[in-house]
């Protein structure tokens, strides 16, 4: 009982520590909104006419469906720089004093999770307000838009298991532009402007094979009204983020040895 | 010695020592094509929306390529100059009789047979890659021409900032503002499919939408008076502005 309360103190802890880093150093948090919004309004400015091609089979406006890519975005974007913040405590060595606080060191790595969470659904909320300011078209009903945020957080789980991972492993932050650009690149391999079936070439080959595509399309079957594939959506994010923890728990593992 | 003797000894300084530096210099390469490869085949099929001027996305969106490598020019610029002017270069200089518009325009050197190199390939992928050129060969020549120009704008900005600043960080900072316009220009669209009309309205007063519009004109209309003049135009004064400015900050620099 001592335990399993000392650990969830150290959740507790670790999640504050790390909420209010970001708000009161905005320079950290702010890079996992701006970049996203920034997409949201460019692209939702150049390329609305793209909705009037044959093909592009999506009974929302453009500016809904983009948001489901740039609700992603922002997503695993602020989960894998949270989780990558583990780094720098390695370079401050305050990460001996976080090792010493608790015998289950897996807690520091939960208490990033839930701080990524409620950062990203602050993150999520930023986004939504620019997209319904930019004409988002909302068709989903309220079940609907929980499972998208549900989804959407299960992203922003495993990004931060990822930047954890990462963190742990090069314990400095020299690899925080691998944590950053790893699913900003996934993404882009993605169906983001265009439903799969308008691709060309080897583009969409990529991404018939990458795990984002389908999370895409049911998002945006969610945020349309219209939800297709949502449990095996929701199961392939579970089984993606259950790996990324486990790698995170591997590099922790070899980055205790090296205190 | 006179100011051409002085120029030629400081490009050389400068063309050399961007040569030297791959890793600052290849991913300018690497990225626009990548970004050109990875566009055609996610937007290609815009090519197929009623009114886009040309069948082919890849020949549209291809002057696009030219203007992002641009992009990378006042890092590749402003990051020496900023470290010649903390390492005190710049201030042993003052202590010589060095022509202060020598040494300011020699800075550009390098950038300028990177942007070149740049063009020639970047030319020859596209080409290789089923790119049209409705201007001819001379057309082809203009590309290369409005490619370097740009290239060396966007180096006089960076220029400009390095020397304001003397930091290497606000240089960054440039690349991720050109970068920002770079995405509301009609880069992605053209303008006459562009339906939202704030975004329509940001385009037309954002002047890199001509620097996409002059090589894009050469590729798909052919001689377009009006784009031409209209990117040479804005290329001057990228170039010619941020050196003025730059020549006067120098003076100053020189001076102490």
């Amino acid at each position: 009982m001592n335990t399993t309360k000392n650990t969830l103190s150290i959740i507790r802890a670790v999640a504050w520590r790390t909420l209010r880093r970001s708000l009161t150093d905005p320079t950290i948090a702010a890079p996992a909104i701006v970049a996203p919004l920034f997409m949201l309004i460019a692209f939702t400015g150049s390329m609305s006419a793209l909705t009037i091609l044959p093909g592009f089979n999506f009974s929302g406006n453009y500016a809904a469906f983009l948001f489901v890519f740039v609700l992603y975005h922002a997503a695993t974007f602020n989960g894998s720089a949270v989780g990558f913040t583990i780094a720098r405590d390695f370079e401050t060595r305050f990460i001996r004093r976080l090792f010493l606080a608790t015998s289950n060191r897996r807690a520091i790595i939960f208490g990033l999770a839930l701080a990524s969470l409620v950062q990203g659904l602050l993150v999520m909320m930023i986004a939504a307000v620019v997209g319904l300011l930019l004409g988002m078209n909302v068709r989903g009903g309220f079940i609907d838009l929980v499972g998208l945020v549900c989804l959407a957080l299960l992203l922003n789980l495993l990004a931060c298991f990822w930047g954890c991972a990462l963190g742990l492993r090069f314990r400095s932050s020299d690899g925080s532009m691998l944590a950053g650009s790893t699913f900003m690149t996934l993404l882009f391999m993605a169906p983001v402007f265009v439903p799969i079936t308008l691709l060309q070439g080897f583009v969409q080959s990529v991404a018939q094979l990458n795990p984002f595509t389908p999370l895409l399309a049911t998002g945006r079957g969610l945020i349309a009204g219209n939800p297709t594939g949502v449990p095996q959506a929701f199961g392939l994010a579970i089984v993606i983020c259950i790996l990324m923890m486990g790698l995170a728990f591997i590099s922790l593992r070899g980055a205790t040895r090296h205190i | 010695m006179n100011f051409w003797r002085q120029f030629s000894v400081m490009s050389r300084r400068s063309i050399v020592r961007t040569l030297r530096q791959p890793a600052v210099y290849v991913p300018t390469f690497i990225l626009p094509l990548a970004s050109l490869a990875v566009n055609t085949g996610m937007l290609g099929a815009a090519a197929r929306l009623p009114g886009f001027p040309i069948p082919s996305y890849l020949s549209f969106t291809f002057s696009g390529t030219f203007l992002m490598a641009a992009l990378f020019a006042p890092t590749i610029v402003g990051v020496d100059l900023a470290k010649d002017i903390r390492s005190g270069f710049l201030s042993r200089m003052a202590l010589s009789p060095v022509n202060r518009h020598a040494l300011l325009f020699s800075q550009l050197a390098g950038l300028a047979v990177v942007a070149l190199l740049q063009a020639v390939v970047f030319m020859a992928v596209g080409l290789l890659s089923g790119v049209t050129i409705s201007a001819g060969l001379a057309g082809t020549a203009l590309i290369v021409l409005l490619s370097v120009l740009t290239a060396l704008g966007f180096g006089a900005v960076g220029l400009l900032i390095a020397l304001r600043t003397g930091s290497a960080e606000a240089v960054g900072g440039v690349f991720a503002l050109s970068f920002a316009f770079f995405f509301f220009s009609t880069v992605s669209m053209p303008r006459e499919l562009i339906t939202e009309g704030w975004f329509k309205t940001i385009a037309t007063l954002n002047p890199i939408t001509y620097l996409v519009e002059a090589p894009r004109s050469l590729l798909i209309t052919g001689w377009d008076t009006t784009a031409l003049v209209l990117g040479f135009g804005v290329v001057t004064l990228m170039i010619a502005l941020p050196l003025i400015a730059s020549a006067n900050i120098m003076k100053v620099r020189l001076s102490r």
